[in-house]
């Protein structure tokens, strides 16, 4: 199986691996969307995008083949300088070919119409503008190595800290899956997210005596009763090897 | 009315226990209120729970089951200061759930007191519970 890696966003485009994906209980958020018809939310495609809990949890405790594949940055992508060079040197191209374009079309125009006996107007060459373009490659032409190894991937402690959480949250047999919309960083469901409703939101993973922030608690709890969750604070130390803790947090119905 | 609460008292000077024993006696109407004998010292804080029987079942998950069960809830009156950090963290948690309560507790109630004297009461359940049934 394929994953691309941009940046620190995992991607598998084959829609064959996300079906394999779905059935380990990897769900992840499908992100592709057309420039030109971009849809929100609902109806994207492929590719779909991992959390990178996702991607350690197929390096390092998966059944699966997972090959990792950087997708690599385009030279001028590296710092702010040579980004404005590109920037210049492409806008200067594009107004190059526009100028010949427009030229030329503007001469198969006026030879057109002289002869159907029409005498050209000034105000033709509006109608023109609109026809130029430019064609852009869908794959890259440059000579950027894109393919490296897993073995180079280098998880952040915080990412790690993550991680830990995840995997404790799927050894209890949870599928789990991005969180924010109900104001934690995982929401959790018993199985299948169509197939089931979720009873669970976990918060960020605290240190065990990193306090509560208790207006925090309040909103993400009474968020939470209003869709029939329960709020459920996490605890993973950075340091020691212990597993991933959790109290649950319910508003009482009064007061 | 029994009035044997221990004094503890927040920044400007009214009893966070005081609060919420009033609230639980006065505006919500629990019976057989009681000071637990156990106390923790936490950060400057003494900790200590308020036993108490609610007028009526406060979950729809409460009936059956558990055979001691005499609807004995535990409420824990914690300050909740809005400029600061809190001071409840998993280790607190752990020392009231170890400490504090008796051992067949299924939950406690903490009842966030605020400077402004309004109380908010909220069940904290050890690992991960589901939400109550409607």
């Amino acid at each position: 199986m394929r994953i691309v890696l941009i940046g620190e966003t995992p991607l598998v485009f084959n829609l064959d691996d996300i079906r394999q994906l779905r059935q380990h209980g990897i769900v992840g958020v499908l992100s592709g969307t057309l420039p030109s018809l971009s849809q929100q939310n609902v109806f994207l495609s492929v590719p779909l995008r991992l959390m990178m809990e996702e991607l350690l949890w197929l390096l390092w405790d998966s059944p699966l083949d997972v090959n990792v594949v950087g997708g690599g940055l385009p030279h001028f992508s590296k710092d702010v300088k040579s980004g404005q060079i590109h920037g210049q040197q492409s806008a200067l191209r594009v107004q190059e070919s526009f100028e010949q374009q427009r030229l030329q079309r503007w001469e198969n125009h006026v030879r057109k119409l002289r002869l159907i006996g029409v005498e050209p107007q000034p105000g033709d060459s509006n109608l023109l503008e609109g026809s130029l373009f430019m064609q852009t490659h869908d794959s890259r032409k440059d000579d950027v190595k894109s393919e490296h190894t897993s073995s180079e991937l280098n998880p952040t402690a915080d990412q790690i800290r993550h991680y830990k959480l995840y995997r404790k949250l799927r050894q209890m047999g949870f599928t789990v899956h991005p969180g924010g919309r109900f104001g934690g960083k995982y929401v959790v469901y018993p199985g299948d997210p169509l197939r089931f409703h979720s009873h669970v939101v976990i918060s960020e993973p605290l240190e065990d005596d990193e306090p509560l922030d208790f207006l925090q608690m309040v909103a993400g709890a009474r968020l939470a009763t209003t869709v029939k969750k329960s709020y459920v604070a996490s605890c993973v130390e950075a340091k020691g090897e212990e597993e991933a803790r959790f109290y649950s947090f319910e508003w009482a119905g009064f007061g | 009315m029994d009035s044997d609460y221990t004094d503890v008292t927040n920044r400007i000077g009214e009893s966070t226990f005081r609060l919420v024993w009033d609230n639980l006696a006065y505006a919500q109407l629990w019976e057989q209120l009681r000071t637990r004998d156990e106390q923790v010292e936490w950060q400057g804080q003494t900790l200590q729970i308020i036993e108490g029987k609610p007028p009526h079942k406060l979950s729809n998950d409460d009936d059956g089951g558990n055979e001691n069960d005499h609807g004995i809830e535990y409420v824990l009156p914690i300050e909740m200061s809005q400029y600061k950090a809190g001071k409840l963290t998993f280790k607190c948690l752990d020392l009231i759930f170890d400490q504090l309560c008796p051992p067949d507790a299924r939950r406690i109630t903490l009842a966030l007191a605020n400077s402004d004297g309004t109380v908010m009461f909220y069940f904290v359940y050890k690992g991960i519970h589901k939400p109550k049934r409607n």
